[in-house]
């Protein structure tokens, strides 16, 4: 896992998040994925980005609090789809950790 | 703060170690610990507890905790174990500053039947968390109390 993968990660992230009840939790992170994208972005911005994604994953109202509810008909089950949350935090959360540079 | 309103407490003589007490009330005391194991926590909901350290204990069917939310946020996997009195009181004690999340309103939860959980200080706030194990689902586990705002 590197730094580079950040960016597929967090699509991916975004994508789970919208197919599991939490559209809103994703525009939020979608947004922030753009500043990431964006060539022209400072250090500066990417750095304030990843730090908010970082301060997002833990405890009471963070990622890992979310219960996710896949849609009837989904390809997720609910145990899933919470082992699946977990797996993509533990990343996002590896994958922005201040010591990190791109 | 509600009658039957628990708050966990350290157990000096037991390190990582927590206890669920009665509130002042005298109310009876509905938590007891354990030593019913559950699998041990890794990555962010270990790191959700302050320096990893938390306690697995067995909540009783009636114990009464908390959410700091947004209005319309709904349940989650991790419950406070005390009310908080404001807003800031919540953000001290819970670290809730976090994408949209915030701390409009306060929710009470009654856990509806006995279950084991992990329990600890929150990692970077004052207060003691409750983390329901991610095999079962939160909302199989709790019953709505009461919502009420928080200034």
């Amino acid at each position: 896992m590197t730094p580079d993968d950040l960016v597929p990660m967090v699509r991916e992230l975004v994508e789970f998040l919208s197919e599991t009840g939490y559209e809103p939790e994703g525009r939020w992170l979608e947004e922030r994925l753009v500043v990431l994208e964006d060539p022209h972005s400072s250090a500066d911005a990417v750095e304030h980005v990843r730090a908010e994604m970082h301060a997002s994953i833990l405890g009471m109202g963070g990622l890992i609090d979310l219960v996710p509810k896949p849609e009837q008909g989904s390809t997720w089950s609910v145990a899933e789809a919470g082992k699946r949350l977990l797996v993509l935090a533990d990343r996002l959360y590896l994958l922005t950790e201040p010591s990190r540079t791109d | 703060m509600c009658a039957n309103a628990y708050r966990l407490a350290r157990l000096p003589e037991a390190s990582a170690a927590f206890a669920l007490d009665a509130g002042e009330d005298g109310a009876a005391n509905v938590a007891v610990t354990s030593t019913a194991g559950l699998p041990a926590l890794t990555g962010t909901l270990e790191s959700s507890f302050q320096d990893g350290a938390y306690a697995v204990q067995t909540l009783k069917a009636g114990t009464v905790l908390y959410r700091a939310e947004n209005v319309g946020q709904g349940i989650g996997r991790f419950f406070a174990a005390t009310k908080p009195a404001s807003a800031a009181d919540a953000e001290k004690l819970y670290n809730l500053a976090k994408w949209r999340n915030g701390s409009e309103v306060v929710t009470t939860y009654r856990l509806t039947s006995d279950t084991t959980m992990y329990v600890g200080r929150v990692a970077g706030g004052e207060g003691d968390q409750v983390l329901v194990p991610t095999d079962l689902q939160p909302q199989d586990l709790f019953e709505f109390v009461d919502q009420e705002r928080l200034s």
